[in-house]
């Protein structure tokens, strides 16, 4: 497959198709209006969400924001090997990101596990409460990419049958899509409340 | 051997030099918090969408789709985060700048 531009009758097809792409807007407006919800609980309550949002780390969400995006580069120069023929060279892209997404998981629980051992539960209070539903329907994301990842790499063995080029770019955009919502929760959660 | 995309490797580069501005700007005045945080994720979101998943090769529908979601999400998390538009003097409502009665 060659990145050539798509015929007039597709005009509204864009990269890894419609599906994926509808599913990315759905995203992206759930965590928006998440996000907002969140921004509404912290006005009516600006003292709690500054207190609680000090025992965060900011340099674990930072990290892990490198970790994504590191990541998506690698499933970003795994399609582009991909739409030139070199399979072996996208595989190993794939693990790359694989590899970057398994540290951001390492890392989230680390974080999760601090915050276990200090008390700050879900229901601990509005903050922590919003925090957790965030961050883990976000890490929810995460595993289910790296599954899609994990077939991806599958099917690019030698011996697989050949993958469906949009299949390949579709479970790339859902990576991306992972990375996207983190630079939205990321600056909120960590650095505004 | 197999060569690097200059481009996306631009890319990751202005990604991280931007995370890094991120975790930088959270000694400024929290009105100026608000608006370079934000700011700096709509930055971010754009190059992720328009350079990694390749939105630049999709429609304008698209493209505008992308663009409006997340300029309104960070646009009313602005609204909502900051402290005050009055920030030379004037008491705003972050919990370190309100005068308690």
């Amino acid at each position: 497959m060659s990145a050539k531009s798509p015929p007039a009758s597709a005009i509204l097809y864009p990269p890894g198709g419609l599906l994926i792409w509808s599913l990315v807007l759905m995203e992206l407006v759930t965590f928006g209006v998440a996000l907002i919800a969140f921004m509404v609980s912290s006005r009516s309550e600006p003292e709690l969400f500054h207190q609680s949002r000090l025992h965060l780390n900011p340099l674990y969400g930072a990290v892990n924001t490198v970790f994504l995006l590191v990541s998506g580069y690698f499933m970003a120069e795994a399609v582009r090997h991909f739409e030139h023929g070199r399979v072996a060279a996208a595989r190993r892209r794939v693990f790359l990101a694989m590899t970057g997404g398994g540290l951001f998981l390492a890392l989230k629980a680390v974080e999760y596990r601090e915050k276990i051992h200090a008390g700050f539960v879900l229901g601990y209070d509005t903050f922590f409460t919003y925090y957790w539903l965030l961050t883990v329907f976000h890490l929810m994301h995460v595993i289910v990419g790296l599954v899609i990842l994990a077939v991806l790499a599958r099917r690019l063995r030698p011996s697989a049958t050949p993958l469906n080029p949009e299949d390949f770019e579709a479970g790339a955009v859902f990576w991306h899509m992972c990375d996207l919502i983190w630079l939205l929760l990321f600056p909120v959660i960590y650095l505004l409340a | 051997m197999t060569e690097k995309n200059p481009r996306h490797l631009a890319t990751l580069i202005v990604l991280l030099l931007l995370t890094a501005a991120t975790a930088g700007v959270s000694e400024v005045h929290p009105t100026w918090l608000a608006i370079a945080v934000l700011s700096l994720a709509l930055a971010k979101v754009l190059l992720v969408a328009f350079r990694f998943m390749k939105l630049r090769h999709a429609h304008l529908f698209w493209k505008c789709a992308v663009l409006l979601i997340t300029c309104a999400t960070l646009g009313s998390l602005l609204l909502g985060f900051r402290p005050s538009w009055r920030p030379f003097g004037f008491p705003g409502s972050h919990p370190t700048s309100t005068s308690r009665l």
